[in-house]
């Protein structure tokens, strides 16, 4: 009997189990999507994820600036060399943010909360679209233009050609209305988050850029049918003013010291109280976020070193045009330094290291001289050090990279919009915003902004074109006052301005045989460091009919054959 | 080792069918000797029979037919080959059998269902007097004869008086003379090929003995899924191997035991820390059975769990599950085949013995890379950096080595302004207030040989078995430890394991068992302090310059050195794998069982990372944090599964007639859970106590969580009419959490036959063909192995902290969610359709045994990686049921046992395996290379024709007239790599990069290992043995990427570069000088070089070295002694004094030669390391660890 009664024990054990709830499990530590929606906080958590990359990952300003003619690296840049070559694979990682925002947009209405309380959210969501499309257009040009996620299966949405970059460019210009519409203001929101301020910012930037782009390539096969560039001018004209005049948190940063002011904005680690800063990135060494801006710029050179094109492009400190190569032939190595810190506008010498600066006041460093005979990581390529965004007061000032700076990265600032402003005035009216420009000189202790004939230049910058004197200054104080920060090459773009350093090489400063008796590097007949004498024997090799933009990889142009090549690629 | 005893009753074990498990079987039918009762009857039945010198197997045959009657026997008690002589006119079946039998010494029962049981006679009452001995018999001599089934005589057969080493060796007649002892001696008779024979002397002066063939290899019980099965009845691809293979050895884990020891199997490290202490590696069953990988499944007594959290001296045989048929009950957990070990087990009615083995051994590296000195070093990084990139060190840099070689003092004290006054050691170049200048040291080190060495490690075993008449049981404990061979830094790996299996016999049906298993492993490793993690580590070595210093000014060690890092701070984990285990059996009617069991596991693993300040000396003698350790943290991570299984079946086993039928069917039932905690905090306040109590800095908190089940009924039916044909069926339903309802549940059924060509009556046994037997098998698994809600849209939660500040001075904030990924709602099973053709054979009695397996794997339904959609789509495609992939292979293997006279017996094994896979099928419309495509081969390597540099301008001006090399890069130079333009377009390219437009590319290697082979060999005489073991790898490419500095040598950066001799045959085309290129003058001159120009610049080397050709694509094939040892086993005489049953001692030592074509420092098993590791290309940005040399002096003592 006991036998049996284990027997049937067993049995019933076993159709215990006969059912499915054993399996069907679901996941614990993940939310489902219909789950997630609900509340501002999702909506606000899920936003956020988008400020973890959308700036440039660089910790160096001046690491922006080595596709310009602003500045010399270890080798040529691959872009100005006309280098590159067709990309293969997929761009699928520039289309995910995209995406991840469309998803955004496609959701957020399940919101149970009153508008109000998501607006600010909604309107980073439309800053952060414009911001990687913007991105999109500026790298490709025409792009196809999506709001919401593209079905897997939605062979339409996949398959679609590229829409002209007049639309493309009018829908981040709507985007950037709808964010300056919902997003609240610095004042509430701080400069480290996104504002009404920075939107309108990023607004000027995008429509000039889009103006001029229309129209300096028009008739090129960059141009675009139905080009309207006076349009976008005004549109960055409009969003100045209104930054201008309206009750915004803005200005130009300054204590009233003409010699340290534009030097110390760059190296503030602390930029939450700077009114010129509408937009950064803070830093805290002690949350494992730190950078290395003031390794690389008070410890070693990095191969970086600033062109003699950039330098000579400063106007003399009584706001006329300053003979550099003049005084190259006379004055070598530390004594020209020296010589044109002290003639020039201010902002050359808050821009490159001048012998005898401060670099690291803990460590008592002084720069001494321009480290251009030293090995791989000390090398400075031309003699002009970047000093910009230095901090000697920083506790990293003077240490190796390794010992993390907070220094800030300003990603919009008032300047800019300035700059943008008096650039499209001019374009629109033929006039100069003198008042616009003159708060820059000011700071800088520079004359009020007049208008020079370029003949009065030594070698006038060849844009490929001719332009008129007022249009010559406004961009030759945009290069100064925004020197290393990362929008030459925007800014060459979209003038179309190859010429400016196509066929030619960059040079350094007039090396000094005394101060550098073994300088072995190749110098030209000025003098001057030619530091790509044997790798680009006839200058950079740009190509103007592909390389203003990039190409679209090639895996694209087979899984869908509507996408036609970029011109030249 | 050889226990014999009661075959545990659910039949984990594997042993020969002896006479006392013929015992057993006869009470399982519920047989007695006593109860011979009804059967008699059948001995009444009339036989004709009228056969010459046939085999008994074939006279029992027509018997077994004649009479409607089953014999049942060991082999030991008869030999079914011998030959004999019937003669019998309608004779009563009991007299035919006596006449049979009676000259064998053979004695017949007959059971109630018509089965005639055999065995030996017992000895006749008067040879059994022998207790008394009288005086004059002492120490007599005895002559005898030996001969074969054939009745001739066998030479060199070993004649050993048992329990003493007295004894000799057969003549060439078979005769022998011994000398024994009074007290009824007993003569051991052993020779290969034949089953060791014992006979009793008794009072006997001659003796002729018949030896036996030994059919031990057919007869052998093989566990299989759910049970076990004669060898000889076995119709799917059944691999095994034995515990004492793995024995004695001192690789760490039981996957490095098992490499080479079945065809089939390969192994491969599978991550970039190479054959760190206590690696384990990753094992494949004929190849890749999918595109999504997945491992076999191991069972451990019948549970699944970690092969490599066993002690191998635990294992007593695993048997490797190749085919469908054969794990085809394991239905879905089993795509890729099984491996099923078995742990040792005490014996019923055995007495206690217990084994103590261990050893010590000690690792060092394999060849090492030899790093150039750092003249030359420097010398040619300037070369490369005047190619592109700017010379890196400065001349006064130069200048600081040479005096430094030359040890001039003075110079380099005067030459360093900054140079403290106390400061006596050079080497290091003093700047600001600190030693640490990358690239303005002086010294002249060989890091590979600084920072490698030896270990000494030690292994420890010991067990305890026995058992009584209702119970046995088997204890056992182990211990290895081993260390890392660096000499800087803690990188130890130990383990412990514990087994208990207690077995008690409840009722006569009814049993009981318990198993307790626990592992504790112990892993501690440098974390190089927020560097970056371990495997950076030896990307550092593999990369340091060697005018790095190692020692600062004042003799402490730079921080470029490295060691600071390596020294300070270690993670250490613990994992606990500790398993219970209860099993029953009952058999409630004869044939009739019903088996459950029930297995509860718990792991514990326990995480901790300590990162304390690395400190380094300044130039004012103080010492302060290194930046990159600033601030020091903790982390601790505690992570515990618990998971429990319980598998039921029942089975039912008939025999009618000649017709034996078995149906089994059962279910399994798995649930896991799985959690994690992780905690991070800075700032210890002090480090010599690192706990989160003790950390002020914020804290940090993360968890994990999950878990998994999976239900599954499954069934067998077996048919075997008289062993001749065997048929199998076997079916599977299963249900998985993995996918939703609806999409998770499978069905997987398999069919095999065998046929035992051998058995039939019409088969000659002859010397040359012994046995035969053909398999066929057809079967589907599924593959359950994909990560579970890849059907269901999830937001991920990010609990990390955000990587932006909101205001200066505020904290990062913690957690964000992101997008979901694509999902696609309707996934399910990969389906593997295997098919198995096998053969077994056997020759020359037995003695060589060939194996031969083809097969045919169908991996349909499977999930493809993502299919190729415009990238607008923003996220990758998610994966489909949409590819299949087809897998062809052969098995072979040989093995011999021989001997040549005079005790010295040997034996040679070879197995060679291949296989290949191709995709069936795939969602590629464009054919686009960058992903799989129909027809396309797994581990083709795409690349460019590449047959020579361009040696000069003229070369190369000339090759640009033809061509168009803008794919590659802008400007080319003399020395840089020339690609051809096979198809003569006048473009060098990859065209549209697909399959019908691959431009000047093609199919240049496979980086997938062919032709896997592995040989054995063992030999023995008199106390001595001798065994050594190779593998290799018979075709298998590589092309380095171009972040492979280990290989290219030169690299993007002169700091990314590993430079050795073998580097120095690059291209120079100029005059070198003090400061620059290999040489002074004209005889730097080199433009016949094997590499091409160096560059620092990332774009130039890239245009050379990024794109697989045809002149660096390399062979990774190799030879491998993965174990050759020496034993002596001392004498019973030395031995029985200190009571021990067996000593042996023993030289043995692992991985000893490798014979490869790759360079010094990489490991033709795991060439991955730093860098994008995946896809067709080998990379490696250091040395890892290589599979190191390991010398080991062992003993193993049996009381």
């Amino acid at each position: 009997m006991k036998r049996y009664v284990v027997y049937l024990l067993f049995l019933m054990s076993v159709l215990g189990w006969s059912c499915e709830r054993l399996i069907d499990l679901k996941p614990l530590d993940q939310i489902s999507v219909d789950d997630y929606w609900k509340t501002p906080a999702d909506l606000q958590n899920y936003v956020k994820q988008f400020y973890q990359n959308f700036s440039p990952q660089t910790q160096m300003v001046a690491e922006l600036a080595v596709n310009s003619d602003d500045m010399v690296h270890g080798s040529p840049s691959a872009i100005l060399n006309g280098q590159r070559t067709a990309r293969t694979g997929s761009w699928q990682g520039e289309w995910a943010a995209i995406r991840h925002i469309n998803i955004f947009f496609d959701n957020y209405e399940k919101c149970e909360a009153e508008f109000s309380e998501i607006r600010h959210t909604v309107g980073e969501a439309h800053f952060f679209r414009a911001w990687y499309y913007f991105g999109l257009l500026k790298e490709y040009g025409d792009i196809p233009w999506y709001t919401s996620e593209i079905g897997l299966d939605d062979d339409q949405a996949l398959m679609r050609p590229r829409d002209p970059r007049t639309q493309v460019a009018d829908n981040i210009l709507a985007e950037l209305d709808k964010a300056i519409e919902f997003l609240d203001t610095r004042r509430s929101v701080g400069n480290t988050r996104i504002s009404k301020e920075a939107a309108l910012a990023l607004k000027t930037r995008v429509a000039l850029f889009e103006g001029s782009w229309q129209k300096y390539h028009a008739n090129t096969p960059f141009g675009t049918a139905g080009a309207d560039p006076q349009r976008y001018f005004q549109a960055c004209v409009s969003a100045a003013e209104e930054l201008m005049g309206g009750n915004y948190t803005r200005g130009i940063y300054t204590t009233g010291n003409p010699d340290d002011d534009y030097y110390r904005l760059f190296g503030l680690d602390n930029m939450n109280d700077v009114d010129e800063v509408l937009l950064y990135r803070a830093f805290n060494r002690n949350e494992g976020a730190g950078n290395a801006v003031q390794g690389y710029i008070t410890y070693d050179m990095n191969q970086k070193g600033i062109t003699w094109d950039l330098v000579s492009s400063y106007l003399g400190r009584d706001g006329k045009p300053y003979d550099y190569l003049e005084v190259g032939q006379i004055e070598k190595g530390n004594d020209f330094l020296l010589t044109i810190a002290a003639e020039c506008d201010r902002r050359l010498k808050s821009t490159i290291w001048i012998p005898g600066d401060l670099m690291a006041a803990e460590l008592e460093k002084y720069f001494d001289r321009p480290t251009i005979d030293a090995g791989a990581l000390q090398l400075n390529p031309t003699g002009f050090s970047v000093k910009k965004t230095a901090n000697p007061y920083s506790p990293a000032a003077g240490r190796p990279w390794s010992v993390q700076a907070e220094t800030g990265f300003i990603i919009l600032r008032y300047a800019e919009v300035l700059l943008n402003y008096a650039e499209a005035y001019y374009e629109l009216n033929q006039e100069v915003a003198y008042e616009a420009l003159n708060r820059l000189r000011e700071r800088a202790g520079m004359p009020a902004f007049e208008v020079h004939s370029q003949q009065l230049n030594e070698s006038p910058a060849n844009y490929g074109y001719e332009i008129p004197d007022a249009l010559y200054e406004i961009r030759r104080e945009r290069r100064v006052e925004m020197a290393l920060e990362g929008y030459r090459d925007e800014d060459y773009r979209r003038w179309a301005a190859h010429a400016l350093f196509r066929g030619q090489r960059p040079k350094g400063y007039p090396v000094s045989r005394e101060e550098f008796p073994a300088y072995s590097r190749p110098v030209d007949s000025n003098g001057l460091i030619d530091y790509y004498a044997d790798e680009l024997p006839e200058g950079y090799q740009f190509q103007p009919g592909r390389d203003y933009l990039s190409s679209i990889p090639l895996d694209e142009l087979t899984l869908n054959p509507n996408l036609v090549p970029n011109p030249g690629w | 080792m050889n226990k014999k005893g009661l075959i545990p009753l659910w039949g984990w074990k594997i042993m020969k069918v002896t006479v006392h498990q013929f015992l057993l079987f006869a009470i399982l039918y519920g047989v007695s000797y006593a109860h011979e009762t009804r059967g008699q009857s059948v001995l009444e039945k009339k036989v004709s029979l009228d056969v010459e010198r046939m085999e008994f197997k074939s006279v029992l045959s027509m018997i077994e037919e004649q009479a409607d009657v089953r014999f049942i026997y060991s082999p030991s008690v008869i030999d079914i080959w011998q030959k004999v002589d019937v003669k019998a006119t309608n004779k009563v079946l009991n007299l035919v059998l006596t006449e049979l039998f009676k000259p064998h010494s053979i004695v017949f029962a007959v059971s109630e269902d018509k089965m005639i049981s055999l065995k030996r006679a017992a000895p006749k009452v008067g040879e059994d007097a022998s207790a008394e001995v009288p005086g004059e018999l002492q120490n007599r001599e005895v002559r005898g004869r030996v001969t074969d089934e054939t009745g001739n005589g066998l030479q060199g057969v070993s004649v050993v008086v048992k329990g003493t080493q007295r004894g000799g060796v057969t003549h060439a007649d078979g005769s022998f003379v011994i000398t024994v002892p009074a007290n009824n001696p007993v003569l051991v008779f052993s020779f290969v090929g034949y089953r060791t024979a014992e006979v009793s002397v008794g009072r006997e002066t001659s003796i002729e003995v018949s030896m036996e063939l030994d059919a031990q290899a057919l007869e052998e019980l093989v566990v299989v899924g759910y049970g076990t099965q004669k060898k000889v009845n076995l119709t799917g691809a059944v691999d095994v191997i034995s515990g004492e293979k793995l024995a004695n050895r001192q690789a760490p884990t039981v996957s490095q035991l098992l490499q080479g020891a079945s065809p089939g199997m390969n192994f491969n490290i599978g991550n970039q820390d190479g054959f760190q202490p206590g690696a384990t590696m990753d094992i494949s069953i004929r190849g890749r059975g999918s595109l999504n990988g997945g491992a076999p499944y191991v069972l451990i007594d019948g549970i699944p769990g970690d092969l490599n959290n066993l002690n191998p001296a635990d294992i007593a045989s695993i048997s490797i599950l190749k085919d469908a048929a054969a794990s085809a009950i394991y239905g879905a957990r089993a795509p890729y085949g099984v491996i099923l070990v078995v742990t040792k087990s005490g014996q019923k009615e055995e007495k206690i013995s217990v084994t103590y083995s261990g050893n010590v051994f000690i690792n060092t590296p394999p060849p090492l890379p030899k790093s150039l000195n750092s003249y030359t070093w420097s010398r040619i990084q300037n070369e490369a950096g005047s190619n592109s990139g700017g010379r890196p060190i400065s001349n006064a840099t130069i200048d600081r080595i040479i005096a430094y070689q030359n040890e001039d003092w003075d110079y380099l004290r005067e030459s360093m302004p900054n140079w403290p006054a106390n400061a006596t050691i050079f080497g290091a170049f003093p700047l600001e207030d600190t030693w640490d200048q990358a690239n303005q040291n002086y010294a002249n080190n060989d890091w590979w040989d600084l920072y490698y060495g030896h270990s000494v490690n030690q292994k420890h075993d010991i067990s305890f078995d026995g058992g009584s008449k209702s119970a046995s049981y088997y204890f056992s404990a182990g211990y290895i430890g081993q260390k890392g061979v660096l000499n800087f830094g803690n990188d130890a790996f130990k383990r412990l394991n514990i087994l208990g299996k207690v077995n008690f016999k409840i009722a006569d049906w009814w049993d009981f068992s318990w198993d307790a298993r626990l592992a504790n492993k112990l892993r501690e490793r440098p974390n190089m302090t927020s560097e970056g993690d371990y495997s950076f580590m030896f990307r550092h070595i593999s990369r340091s310059y060697p005018f790095t210093p190692m020692y600062d000014g004042f003799g402490n060690y730079t921080f470029e050195s490295h060691i600071p890092s390596i020294t300070t701070g270690s993670d250490k984990a613990n994992d606990l794998d500790s398993w219970n285990t209860f099993r029953t059996e009952l058999r409630p009617v004869k044939g009739w069982k019903i088996y459950g069991d029930f297995s509860y596991n718990f792991q514990k693993m326990s995480e901790v990372g300590v990162e304390p300040y690395i400190m380094i000396s300044n130039l004012d003698g103080s010492f302060s944090p290194n930046g990159v350790s600033v601030p020091n943290s903790i982390e601790r991570i505690q992570a515990d599964t618990r998971y429990w299984t319980s598998n039921v079946y029942t089975s039912y086993d008939l025999q009618l007639n000649s017709h034996h039928f078995m149906l089994m069917a059962g279910m399994q039932l798995e649930k896991g859970n799985f959690q994690q905690l992780r905690g991070y905090k800075t700032d210890l306040m002090v480090e010599g106590v690192p706990s989160f109590q003790t950390a002020t800095g914020p804290a940090l908190l993360s968890e994990a969580l999950a878990h998994n089940a999976t239900q599954g009924y499954f069934s067998r039916f077996t048919y075997n009419y008289k062993d001749r044909y065997l048929l199998e069926s076997n079916a599977r339903i299963d249900g998985t959490y993995v996918f939703k309802h609806g999409n998770r549940w499978g069905f997987f059924p398999s069919f095999s036959l065998g046929w035992n060509v051998d058995r039939e009556p019409f088969w000659r046994s002859s010397d040359g063909f012994s046995a035969l037997k053909v398999r066929a098998s057809w079967g589907q698994l599924g593959n359950q192995n994909v990560s579970p809600y890849g059907d269901l849209p999830l937001i991920p939660v990010h609990t990390t902290q955000l990587n932006w500040i909101f205001g200066y001075g505020n904290g990062r904030p913690t957690g964000y969610t992101s997008a979901p990924g694509i999902v696609n709602r309707n996934l399910t099973w990969e389906t593997a359709t295997t098919s198995n053709l096998g053969l077994n054979m056997a020759f020359l009695r037995n003695r060589l045994l060939v194996d031969i397996d083809v097969f045919e794997r169908n991996t349909a339904n499977m999930i493809g990686p993502s299919e190729a959609k415009p990238g607008v789509l923003g996220a990758s495609a998610p994966r489909y049921n949409n590819s299949a992939l087809r897998t062809r292979g052969w098995e072979l293997s040989v093995n011999w046992n021989g001997a040549i006279q005079d005790e010295f017996t040997y034996s040679l094994g070879v197995n060679v395996s291949d296989y290949k896979s191709v995709v069936t099928r795939f969602f590629n419309p464009t054919k686009t290379l960058s992903t799989w495509s129909e027809g396309r081969t797994v581990g083709e390597i795409w690349g460019f024709t590449v047959h020579d540099l361009y040696r000069s301008q003229e070369q190369v001006d000339a090759h640009l007239q033809e061509v168009n090399l803008s794919y590659f890069g802008g400007t080319w130079r003399p020395g840089d790599v020339k690609y051809e333009d096979t198809n003569g377009d006048g473009v060098v390219g990859p065209g549209k990069y697909t399959v019908d437009d691959h431009g000047d590319m093609s199919i240049i290697g496979n980086s997938e290992p062919r032709f896997l082979y592995a040989f054995n060999g063992t030999a023995k005489y008199k106390g001595f043995d001798f065994s050594m073991f190779w593998r290799g790898v018979g075709k298998k490419d590589i092309y380095f990427s171009n972040f492979a500095n280990m290989f290219w040598g030169f690299n993007s950066g002169w700091w990314e570069s590993s430079l050795t001799e073998r580097h120095l045959d690059y291209f120079r085309d100029a005059p070198g000088d003090k400061y620059t290129g290999l040489y002074e003058g004209q005889a730097n001159i080199n433009t016949g070089a094997y590499w091409p120009r160096p560059y620092l610049n990332g774009t130039e080397e890239a245009k050379n070295k990024a794109h697989a050709n045809t002149r660096y694509l390399q062979s990774a094939r190799f030879l491998r002694l993965q174990n050759v040892q020496l034993g002596y086993t001392f004498s019973n005489k030395l031995l029985s004094r200190v009571k021990l049953q067996n000593v042996r001692a023993y030289l043995s030592a692992e991985n000893l030669i490798t014979f490869t074509s790759m360079p010094r420092g990489i490991d033709p098993i795991s060439p991955l390391g730093w860098g994008p590791w995946e896809g067709t290309n080998g990379t490696t940005g250091r040395l890892t660890y290589g599979a190191d040399r390991s010398f080991s002096v062992g003993l193993v003592m049996t009381y």
